[in-house]
């Protein structure tokens, strides 16, 4: 019995075209992830083998988490099919045992939904056996075959995973006799998975994670955290302690499942619409006879198109009106909300400390993990109202209704526009309901408002047309669902693989429009309007052609849909398609013209290409004599509403060299515009390459060893219409920061600026290069590790910027005044410093405060109050600890400058430390357990006013050992006075945790600490536990 | 009103011949098409309900082409098909209410109105609000018949509408139809010869996609008046009879009933019976099959 029924399933799933169709799908996108060195599903490259253990379990365990699709399109259907196609009352009446019918149906679906994933390992082999033979990527990037590597997330991922998925699948599906708890599944799943990633590298909830991602993808991130890339290259992982575990778990949970289903399961054949008995009350037959002489009243029957509208309205409200009664639904939005408030409840910023909850971050999370799920209902829904007539079989009843097609497509959208705006409402609530918890009350409900229902809202709306649209032309909404979810694929990683990076490929996405409490959005909504324009019409343009192949009657054949919408292509019709055509070409237009003409457009190839022609080109002029700058008198002028700038400057230039120059090599940013150069009395441009921004300018007269000349330069930036990307986010209305380095120009060819990564390198046919210099090595400890050549310069600027605005420079304010509308500052250093430094504007609050002779001041966005005074004790207690142990400080002002959070870190620059407004501004620290680390990161970045401003290392390994670390030891030392040694112990943790995760993204070589190379997880981390542990010895010594 | 077929044809991509060179014309009043399962009427009702496809041929109604102008045609349609559901979680008046604004009834006082009569003409008064989810077979009929007659129809496909039903409420879907064919067209399928004899002024025989006869009930009978023979034979005895043109062979009290097509006296034993109309449907049935 159970042999037959098992056989029967085996021999229907291999009738079914969409079994090799999930196949075949799967095994492109993997083959192409493996054979493209564009697409990394997996981990970077670097030394790591393309098809390492870890890279084909990592491989495997994402798209078997994309799988569930599939697994829950084939699991979900075994026994609901019988019910769908009413075969069950037929069946049921055989003489068949419960079990084996369950058993056969379950384990022929279960074989092929297995099946579907071998398509992984095969891609994966064929893909490391093709690449290499074809020339896409060397060989010696692809390990030997090793079958085990395949073997084993196979039989650890797919094969375990598969079971308990379909087991919940198959049992909610075959209980409930409704497709759509299945999706319900699915969410609860991805919402298990979304928090186990969020939460996988916090050190508390790391062991809890892993045993609850159901995909493993915690569990083997956690199980490898600390893997070299010689183990990642070599390693099986391990079935045992948390993997083990959470495979246990996950198992024997489905098992339960599918016991409490066999339990439950009857083969009876209640009702026809299971699961629903309650809601519906049978009804008794009434005998009294008819009332049939009831006339009829006589109506007025209207067809016009403003009663179409209202007929679409209401079609649409009674489709949104049931799918948001609908249980799957609701458990669907609480299971988003659970994720959201999950991630919220505690806003986590640098080592686990927490953040306030201000509104850009709980829209970050919106527009984050919680996409997922609102592509997710997207995709469902999409599906659930584009087949609904037909699942309720009163599709004969309606589509002879005397209505346009336009009137039924416009309903699905409508109804799928009411959940959106549904979704948004709740999700506006929801992130209040979370800032209030937090005791937070800056709300900001314009903001909401324009992110949620502008932003988010059109591009969630525009998935869904695009959503319908599959459905429509899908034959069933499986493979509808599984299209749309392609399409989803294709966007977030298929188009950059074919080099298709312009957004305006990419429908619908918009350029990105990060929101900043300093700077608002900024410049991005300019060009966010237009890709929405843009996307407007090619909506239209789908939903015509949706329109026109919307299924109506009785399963028409491709052949005459086609037929009909041919026929249907006319009037009206026509002319809105042909409009929404020419409208989506002009815009479309538009934008091409101001992201790739205006502004230049660059593919992550083509800024690779860029940079080998640079090297090409130029590396020969490496090394040879060039000036050093020896002062700098520079006349910036910021303009922020238009976003442009215009800087002149004299540089001091002096021959340190044992030769004669004739001609200085001046390097900028492409997107800097070299107005004029001129080098002592007379000098010409010799060479212009604004592609590259490498200038060389030929001397009148050669510059012999010792002697100074000086260089007048003017240059420009001008920001014009608008990009693909965010643009500069350097120069904006409000939160200018940019440094010299690109800005002001550079003297001689830099090396920093090459293509790094080495099998890039190789791949373009360059030779390897090492990272740092030897220590011995005597031409780079003639600069230091910063880069641009040169040493100590005198410094003097005056910057000026739109009034209302601070414009700030290293140095002490000499004066400032304001002329013509413009606010203007000038600065001086009363000592040299690093070729290194940086200008902001902005309109600031400023606190300050003194510390002995030394004036300190914090500037800050209006609304940032909360960690100032805590900026300013850090600032004292650093000054006090620092020129106690170490020297006297060098400076008569000290200045932290907050900018926007285009950019997370916090910097520092002689006297001057840009802080950005996503780190300690919005810290909360009421938590007295956490970690304090708006104290240590203004430590830390006091400390480099010593480690780095004082001592600073050449350009060989080993420098940032002498910043770096020696910084992060300094702001511990702080750290420790004020907080014990309790809390030092716990930010070790963290760095030690930290340092070994680091190891793990290592490109080229783990270097020892003493001769670390540029590399943060050993100089910042490693520094810490290593200098914390020296001390300890010695202190225990003395 | 009149409907006009001609030489209708379709063919399924599995080679099944639905219809073939139909020619039909049909006016005022009830029409019955009968026909075996699989004859082809459904196809035929649905063709004509602009749900689908002919490969050839034309249709017309009053002059507007059926196949063209589907959106004309769909005004004047009240169609019930054979097989449909109804959305579980709505109620009776709701639902019916959203499909009265859907056919174009746009005051909603006058909507209001139309349902409740629809409501109280097809005893579905009592269980407006219930959920449509809970109704019976019966019922879900009738509902459907409702919604049928909405708006003023002036042309009305039932496609087996009686299937399901049990006799008293054939009965009064009968009647209900009957009363409402007066001044329109009312096309009725059925496999159940009595249906159309009982309600239709005219009707046609359909069987593998060929009109067979095309008549008045009356008429069609009266064409094999004194041409259908009846015996009683034990069923044993049934293999003699074989060659003749036996058109239908029934059991009545444990014997056979056989009915035999001939002009002429068959002899062994065979008596002249009034023929009916399922002698009618029979005998063309048999006849198509020998051509």
């Amino acid at each position: 019995m159970f042999k037959d029924i098992f056989l029967f399933e085996l021999r229907y799933r291999a009738r079914r075209p969409a079994t090799y169709f999930y196949f075949l799908i799967f095994f492109l996108m993997v083959f192409f992830a493996t054979v493209s060195d564009n697409v990394t599903i997996g981990e970077r490259a670097g030394n790591l083998l393309r098809n390492s253990p870890s890279a084909i379990f990592r491989i495997t365990a994402i798209m078997n988490a994309f799988g569930i699709m599939v697994i829950s399109a084939i699991m979900s259907t075994p026994v609901y099919r019988d019910f769908d196609h009413n075969v069950h009352p037929l069946l049921y009446s055989y003489p068949m045992k419960k079990g084996a019918y369950l058993a056969g149906r379950l384990l022929g679906s279960y074989v092929y939904a297995i099946l579907v994933f071998v398509s992984i390992p095969l891609a994966i082999y064929l893909g490391s056996i093709i690449a290499p033979a074809a020339g896409w990527i060397e060989a010696s990037r692809f390990d030997s075959f090793r079958l085990m590597a395949y073997l084993s997330p196979y039989m650890m991922l797919v094969i375990p995973n598969t079971f308990f998925l379909g087991a919940v699948f198959f049992s909610l599906v075959s209980m409930k006799k409704r497709m759509v708890y299945s999706y319900l599944g699915s969410i609860l799943f991805l919402v298990l998975y979304l928090w186990a990633a969020s939460h996988y590298i916090k050190l508390d909830s790391k062991e809890m994670a892993s045993l609850l991602d159901p995909f493993g993808m915690a569990t083997f991130y956690i199980t490898t955290q600390y893997w070299t890339p010689a183990e990642i290259n070599t390693q099986l992982i391990p079935l045992s302690g948390a993997f083990l575990l959470n495979r246990v778990i996950w198992v024997s949970l489905g098992a339960l499942i599918l016991a409490f289903a066999f339990w439950r399961f009857k083969l009876v054949t209640v009702t026809e619409n299971g699961g629903r008995k309650r809601s519906v009350k049978p009804v008794g037959e009434d005998v009294d006879d008819v009332k049939v002489n009831v006339d009829l009243p006589k109506v007025k029957i209207i067809h016009s198109s403003v009663n179409h509208i209202k007929q679409m309205l209401s079609l649409g409200w009674i489709d949104f009106s049931t799918v948001v009664k609908d249980l799957p639904f609701i458990g669907m939005v609480a299971a988003g909300l659970f994720l959201l408030f999950g991630n919220a409840v505690s806003v986590t910023g640098v080592y686990d400390g927490s953040n306030y909850p201000v509104t850009y971050i709980l829209l970050d999370y919106l527009s984050g993990n919680f996409m997922l799920i609102m592509l997710i209902i997207i995709t469902f829904y999409s599906g659930e109202l584009v087949w609904r007539e037909r699942g309720f079989k009163i599709d004969q009843i309606m589509d002879s209704l005397p209505l346009p097609n336009w009137l039924y497509t416009g309903s699905k959208l409508w109804a799928m526009l009411l959940i959106l705006l549904l979704m948004s409402v709740i999700l506006m609530i929801s992130c209040l309901s979370i800032q209030i918890y937090h005791g937070f009350f800056d709300l900001n409900i314009p903001l909401y408002l324009s992110n949620i229902f502008s932003g988010q809202l059109s591009v969630y709306f525009a998935f869904a047309v695009l959503a319908i649209f599959i459905q429509t032309l899908a034959s069933n909404k499986f493979t509808g669902h599984v299209i749309v979810l392609f399409y989803y694929i294709i966007i977030s990683f298929g188009f950059d693989f074919i080099g298709l990076q312009h957004k305006l490929w990419q429908f619908p996405l918009t350029p990105p429009s990060p929101y900043s409490d300093m700077n608002g959005f900024g410049h991005f909504l300019v060009g966010v309007r237009w890709y929405q324009l843009a996307w407007l019409f090619m909506m239209v343009i789908i939903f015509v052609i949706t329109t026109l192949f919307w299924k109506r009657g009785f399963n028409p054949s491709l052949r005459n849909r086609i037929r009909v919408a041919v026929a249907q292509f006319k009037g009206g019709t026509r002319a809105v398609f042909m409009f929404a055509v020419a409208g989506f070409i002009a815009v479309g237009g538009y934008i091409v013209y101001n992201t790739t003409i205006l502004n230049r457009f660059v593919t992550t190839k083509q800024g690779e290409k860029n940079l080998v022609s640079y090297e090409k080109t130029y590396k020969k002029y490496e090394g040879i004599p060039q000036p050093k700058v020896k002062a700098a008198n520079l006349n910036v002028e910021i303009y922020p509403d238009r976003r442009n700038l215009v800087i002149n400057g004299t540089f001091k230039l002096k021959n340190e060299t044992h030769d004669p120059i004739d001609s200085v090599h001046v390097l900028l940013s492409e997107k800097v515009q070299l107005e004029s150069c001129r080098i002592g009395d007379t000098s010409e441009i010799v060479l212009a390459d604004t592609q590259q921004g490498y200038y060389v300018v030929k001397l009148s007269e050669r510059l012999i060893p010792g002697q100074s000349v000086d260089m007048l330069f003017s240059l420009k930036v001008v920001n014009r219409g608008f990009t693909d990307d965010r643009g500069m986010v350097t120069i904006v209305e409000n939160g200018t920061f940019f440094n010299n380095m690109g800005f002001i120009p550079v003297i001689g060819y830099q090396s920093e600026t090459e293509l790094e990564e080495v099998n890039k390198r190789k791949k373009y046919g360059l030779p390897p290069k090492g990272r740092m210099a030897p220590r011995t090595d005597s031409v780079a400890l003639q600069s230091t590790y910063l880069g641009a050549i040169g040493d100590w310069i005198d410094f003097e600027a005056t910057v000026s910027t739109k009034e209302g605005q601070i414009a700030i420079a290293p140095g002490r304010l000499v004066r400032d005044w304001v002329e013509n509308g413009r606010h203007y500052f000038h600065y001086k250093m009363d000592r040299p410093i690093l070729n290194f430094y940086a200008f902001l504007s902005a309109d600031y609050e400023v606190q300050a405060d003194r510390w002995n002779d030394v004036d300190l001041k914090v500037y800050y966005h209006k609304g940032h109050e909360y960690n100032i005074d805590k900026m300013m004790e850090a600032m004292k207690a650093s000054l006090d600890y620092f020129t106690k142990n170490y020297s006297p400080f060098q400076h008569k002002e000290l200045r932290i400058v907050e900018f926007p959070r285009y950019s997370s870190f916090a910097q520092s620059f002689p006297t001057t430390i840009p802080y950005s407004e996503s780190i300690g501004f919005i810290a909360n620290l009421e938590d007295e357990e956490d970690i304090d680390y708006v104290y240590y990161v203004t430590a830390h970045e006091i400390a480099h006013q010593w480690w780095a401003h004082q001592v600073v290392g050449g350009n060989v390994q080993g420098a940032t050992l002498m910043s770096e670390a020696l910084a992060q030891y300094s702001a511990l030392m702080v750290m420790e006075k004020r907080y014990g040694k309790d809390q030092m112990r716990k930010f070790l943790k963290h760095e030690l945790d930290n340092y070994l995760r680091g190891r793990r993204t290592e490109m080229e070589k783990e270097q020892p600490l003493i001769l670390c190379e540029n590399q943060n997880y050993i100089h910042y981390n490693k520094g810490s536990v290593v200098c914390t542990h020296c001390r300890t010895i010695l202190a225990r010594r003395m | 009103m009149e409907l006009k077929i001609s030489n209708l044809t379709k063919t399924y991509p599995n080679g099944v011949v639905a219809l073939k060179n139909v020619s039909l014309t049909i006016s005022s009043g009830m029409f019955g098409l009968l026909g075996a399962n699989g004859a082809g009427k459904s196809t035929l009702m649905r063709i004509i309900a602009t749900l689908q496809e002919p490969d050839s041929g034309t249709i017309t109604l009053n002059g507007i082409d059926v196949l063209k102008d589907k959106d004309k045609v769909r005004q004047l349609l009240g169609y019930l098909p054979q097989e449909f559901g109804l959305y579980p979680k709505l109620s009776a008046e709701m639902l019916l209410n959203h499909l009265a604004q859907l056919k174009g009834i746009a005051n909603a006082k006058e909507r209001k109105e139309v349902v409740h009569a629809l409501l109280q003409k097809t005893n579905l008064w009592e269980h407006r609000h219930k959920s449509l989810g809970g109704f019976s077979g019966g019922m879900k009929q009738r509902f459907g018949i409702a919604q049928a007659l909405i708006g003023q129809p002036k042309l009305i496909i039932v496609d087996e509408p009686t299937a399901g039903l049990d006799p008293s409420e054939r009965n009064r879907f009968h009647n209900l139809l009957s009363e409402i064919s007066e001044s329109i067209v009312v096309i009725l399928s059925s496999h159940i010869v009595d249906d159309v004899e009982s309600l239709c002024n005219r009707m046609a025989i359909i069987d593998k996609g060929v009109v067979l006869v095309d008549d008045k009930p009356g008429a069609a009978i009266d064409a094999i008046k004194s041409r259908i023979w009846r015996k009683v034979v034990g069923k044993a005895d049934i293999a003699q009879y074989n060659g003749m043109s036996i058109i239908s062979q029934k059991l009545s009290a444990g014997k056979l009933e056989l009915h035999l097509y001939s002009e002429t006296e068959p002899g062994l034993g065979f008596e002249l019976v009034e023929p009916a109309l399922e002698d009618v449907y029979f005998s063309s049935v048999l006849m198509q099959s020998k051509n």
